[in-house]
């Protein structure tokens, strides 16, 4: 094509392109407001001139990053930001949730779908500069064309994953004829060239899944030598059933009718009436604003209402980690979705309540009664950790997290635990949540070993600190053992609501007096499990024998955050008292009451600073803790590690998918750390504030749900105004107050 | 798509249009103030003994030793401290030629190149293009990723999952075409010198910087000698 022809030299000076037009392409309708703090910007801008948002320079390749950063899902549906002209070429730029399909080495691996966004463009029409909207899930890509009338618009699309259906996926595009792929002369071009591949589409996935694709494409005349484009696509996708193509097909006819424009008005009132029921925002910091957003846009994407929610450690947005799940949803990922999208949450419970039959057979393989939680799950919830893979250096390696980092199993049960606790759904935790968190206890008290003393121990584990492999009773495990075993007593001893069911239970309780008599023992086996406290020096010592390693800081080895496994290596970290990322200090991030009081200070004085914060979960944990020990100022600092995690591809991994844990981590780090809410049970009666904010901000402001109430925080240095929907009582800084809508300033 | 990975055709086409013509092979070098597209140090026999190594380059301007045994070059009387300032001087590629015989392990066809990458974005377009080139000429070509304090990634979650995906994307981001990339630990310079002692040249970006902790791999490498090095000059970040 001519566009192509002309040389550099010919090329016109490239005039100024409106690229924050008022409109969205192909008459899709007014587009809002370019906002800062909602619009996440990577590409070129050649009207500013101004920075990319993102700073990319310092790579050679950030087109995967940006594919990452840019994905678009509703809960379902994952689509990277690919190129319209590459998304055909690529096998993982759409992902199902839950859909998995084997893979040699990995277990179960996330399954790439039919493409449905894909169009036949020329292949060097450049990214240009493309911006999601986290107000609405909109990505916009506008493209300045060197062809026919230089200096235009030569491309522009609107892409959507439809949050009000999820699995419903929407483009709108606008282009010049010069942009299409020299294949599709203007001449050739009609809508079935461009609708290629419309018949459904279906993928077998494992498990005996599948996924359905249908899409419709409608091209027409958008002026002189310009078309659009307006594609509609469905999946209708089951993990444990192939569905009917003819399924999608109704599906899409169903998104055709209501069209894209229609589609885009259901998208956005979905999302204004998720961001009003939760939202974070720095005053004065649109950056941190947008960071903050952005996390939980990402989260809200990676969760639907359908029965369950499979959410990997990247959630919809890359293949990395298999797409497996770990603790990362359950401890990182749901607590965020309980203050912000109850249903979201329960769906993610559905998903371990579903594969706690696979955890009691692995816990009777064990030879143990009760449920064991794999550390890695797909499909059928049977562990899917590699035993091996590859370390840095492309050497296979022992992987032994599979078979010792047990802690997930009481992770899981504190997500169930935790989720009553922001929703105030005791009867979850009677009714559906209640095997679960039997099951995990028992297993708690069927894995102790008692010493001569009479003394319970958990030997051969991991713990979330990997530097350190096969120790005993460390402490984080064993603390939350207890108070899994504790919480899971307090469920079986309190009067019943309902009345048992009849007939056989998914965790084959016993009667209920002896279900008494078992909570009874799991008391004597919390009170007996060591925890490796020292009244003395306030600490818990990580676990047996920590205190006799290499006291190295890792101040002396670099600035953290650092990989020091890399630096000194496997073997030589092991020896010493570097730990990759909080250990003891989990126990405060996730069960503060199970800890000892008032010890919180000399933990993180003395854990901190041999904290090397190589797992991208860590900054993020100890911005939420430095906050609530006071040191706010730390906390920002670590919090702008955090934050920087993806947005800046820290690990240099983001090209695989998002750290969606770290994300969750962000927004608890400032629900949790800053705004200083705290939940802790079902039957709390108030929701407790504790502000403290760094001497940065000046005012935070917070929109979270409690017990069904949507409260929004204005949260000041001395004060904080509460405007809840509904009357809600509040504890800030110890004092209650009960509040009336339209809310006041405490303090 | 960033430069580095983007076909030839259509990332080259301009920059071939934009550069000057080629200077026929073998001539010499006016002088310093015209900037050499790749000036060889070393002399006439070392020259024709790594010939093969240098076949592909685009073009040879300026033929030593004469450059430093009749230049105030010489008056340091450093011949790694000369070649640096020489190196620093050039506005394009170096080529460092030892002396003496070719060591016992360098191939008979001279094909094996050696390309340390420190994953920067800077270096990354400087020598992709050549490794390209040399791709396309049939040379064996391995790039070798120290992870060193400087290089090592921030974070890391560990074997498996994690080093998976950052190996597949550490390739893809600068991994070019049949080039092999492997990744060492250590120390660069005792890394890339005891794997120079399996390749048949050298081509190492340098930044111009002399400093001795920025300069660490030539010095390791010119000391030990016996490697023909090409230095490819990088603008500083």
């Amino acid at each position: 094509m001519a566009a192509r022809a002309r040389s550099a030299e010919e090329t016109p000076a490239r005039a100024p392109v409106d690229v924050e037009a008022p409109f969205l392409p192909g008459g899709l309708g007014p587009a809002l407001a370019f906002d800062p703090s909602w619009c996440l910007v990577v590409g070129e801008d050649p009207v500013h001139g101004a920075e990319p948002a993102l700073r990319r320079a310092r790579t050679p390749d950030w087109s995967r990053v940006e594919q990452s950063l840019l994905c678009v899902a509703d809960g379902v549906i994952g689509t990277r930001g690919v190129l319209e002209e590459e998304a055909g070429e690529d096998l993982s730029a759409v992902a199902g949730a839950g859909y998995y399909e084997p893979a040699p080495g990995v277990g179960d691996r996330l399954a790439g779908l039919p493409v449905w966004c894909d169009l036949p463009l020329v292949r060097d029409l450049g990214s240009g500069r493309r911006v999601l909207d986290l107000r609405d899930g909109v990505l916009t890509r506008t493209v300045a064309h060197d062809g026919d009338g230089a200096g235009e618009v030569g491309f522009s699309s609107a892409r959507f994953a439809c949050a009000e259906r999820p699995g419903t996926e929407v483009l709108v595009a606008e282009l010049s004829t010069a942009v299409l792929a020299e294949a599709l002369s203007a001449d050739a071009l009609s809508a079935d060239a461009l609708s290629a591949g419309a018949a459904p589409t279906l993928r077998r996935t494992a498990g005996g899944g599948g996924a359905a694709m249908a899409r419709s494409t409608e091209v027409r005349a958008g002026g002189p030598s310009r078309i659009v484009v307006e594609r509609v696509a469905t999946y209708v996708a089951s993990a444990r059933e192939v569905p009917a193509p003819s399924r999608a097909a109704e599906a899409l006819g169903s998104a055709v009718g209501v069209g894209p424009a229609g589609l885009l008005a259901e998208q956005r009132a979905r999302w204004s009436e998720r961001w009003a029921a939760g939202d974070l925002e720095v005053a004065g910091d649109a950056e941190m604003t947008r960071a903050l957003r952005f996390a939980l846009f990402h989260l809200r994407s990676s969760a639907s209402w359908r029965h369950e929610s499979a959410v990997g450690a990247r959630g919809l947005s890359g293949p990395a980690y298999a797409g497996h799940v770990l603790w990362d949803a359950d401890v990182f990922v749901l607590p965020v979705l309980a203050a912000v999208d109850r249903r979201a949450a329960r769906s993610m419970l559905q998903y371990r309540l579903d594969r706690l039959e696979a955890a009691q057979r692995r816990a009777a393989g064990e030879g143990r009664r009760g449920a064991r939680y794999p550390w890695e799950s797909a499909t059928t919830g049977d562990d899917v950790t590699p035993r091996s893979g590859i370390d840095q250096h492309g050497k296979t390696v022992a992987i032994r997290t599979g078979d010792l980092e047990a802690h997930v199993t009481a992770d899981v049960a504190w997500a169930a635990w935790h989720y009553a606790s922001w929703s105030g759904d005791w009867a979850f935790l009677e009714g559906p949540g209640r095997p679960l968190l039997v099951e995990t206890a028992r297993y708690w008290a069927a894995r102790i070993c008692y010493d001569d003393a009479r003394r319970a121990h958990i030997s051969r584990v991991i713990g979330p600190d990997e530097y350190h492999e096969d120790v005993d009773d460390n402490a984080f495990t064993n603390l939350m053992a207890r108070w899994n075993l504790l919480r899971a007593a307090e469920l079986v001893e309190r009067p019943r609501a309902a009345p048992r069911k009849a007939g056989g239970r998914v965790d084959g309780s016993a009667p209920e007096g002896r279900e008494r008599e078992e909570a009874a023992h799991w008391r004597e086996v919390a009170a007996a499990l060591v925890d490796g406290y020292d009244p003395t020096t306030g600490r818990y010592e990580q676990f047996t024998g920590f205190s006799r390693l290499e006291p190295v800081l890792v101040s002396t080895l670099g600035t953290p955050p650092l990989a020091a496994d890399l630096v000194l290596g496997h073997d030589k970290v092991a020896a010493t008292q570097v730990i990759k990322q909080a250990d003891v200090l989990m126990a405060y991030y996730l069960i503060p009451e199970g800890t000892a009081a008032e010890s919180l200070a000399a933990n993180l004085q003395y854990y901190l600073p041999r904290t090397a914060h190589g797992s991208s979960l860590s900054p993020a944990v100890h911005a939420s803790l430095l906050a609530r020990a006071g040191r706010c100022d730390e906390a920002l600092d670590l919090l702008s590690v955090a934050r920087a995690v993806d947005l800046d591809d820290l690990t240099a991994t983001t090209a695989g998918g998002l750290h969606l844990a770290n994300l969750g981590g962000l927004w608890r780090a400032v629900v949790h750390g800053f705004v200083g809410a705290q939940v802790q049970r079902p039957d709390d009666d108030a929701l407790v504030l504790d502000p403290r904010l760094p001497d940065a901000w000046h005012e935070l402001r917070a929109a979270l749900t409690w017990h069904g109430t949507r409260v929004q925080l204005t949260c000041r240095r001395e004060s904080v105004r509460v405007v809840p929907d509904a009357p809600l009582t509040v504890q800030v800084h110890g004092a209650r107050a009960r509040v009336e809508p339209p809310g006041r300033w405490i303090g | 798509m960033s430069p580095t990975h983007r076909p030839a055709e259509s990332s080259e086409a301009p920059r071939r249009r934009r550069r000057p013509p080629h200077p026929r092979r073998g001539a010499r070098a006016p002088e310093h103030a015209v900037a050499p597209q790749l000036l060889v140090l070393g002399d006439e026999e070392a020259l024709r003994r790594w010939s093969v190594a240098v076949s592909e380059a685009t073009a040879l301007v300026g033929v030593a030793p004469s450059l430093i045994e009749r230049s105030t070059l010489t008056s340091a009387r450093d011949p790694v401290q000369d070649t640096l300032t020489l190196a620093r001087a050039a506005r394009g590629p170096l080529l460092v030629l030892p002396a003496g015989d070719p060591p016992a392990a360098t191939s008979p066809r001279r094909d094996r190149v050696l390309v340390p990458v420190d994953g920067t974005a800077e270096e990354a377009a400087v020598l992709g293009p050549l490794v390209e080139r040399a791709n396309r000429h049939g040379l064996g070509v391995q790039q070798l990723h120290v992870l060193c304090e400087t290089t090592v990634p921030v974070m890391w979650d560990g074997p498996g999952h994690h080093a998976t995906a950052w190996l597949s994307e550490l390739r893809r981001r600068h991994q070019v075409g049949e080039a092999v990339l492997q990744v060492s630990s250590g120390d660069p310079a005792s890394a890339i010198t005891a794997a120079a002692a399996q390749a048949d040249l050298l081509v190492l970006a340098w930044n111009g910087d002399d400093a001795a902790e920025h300069a660490a791999v030539l010095r390791a490498l010119l000391d030990q000698g016996g490697h023909a090095v090409m230095l490819v000059p990088v603008p500083r970040s």
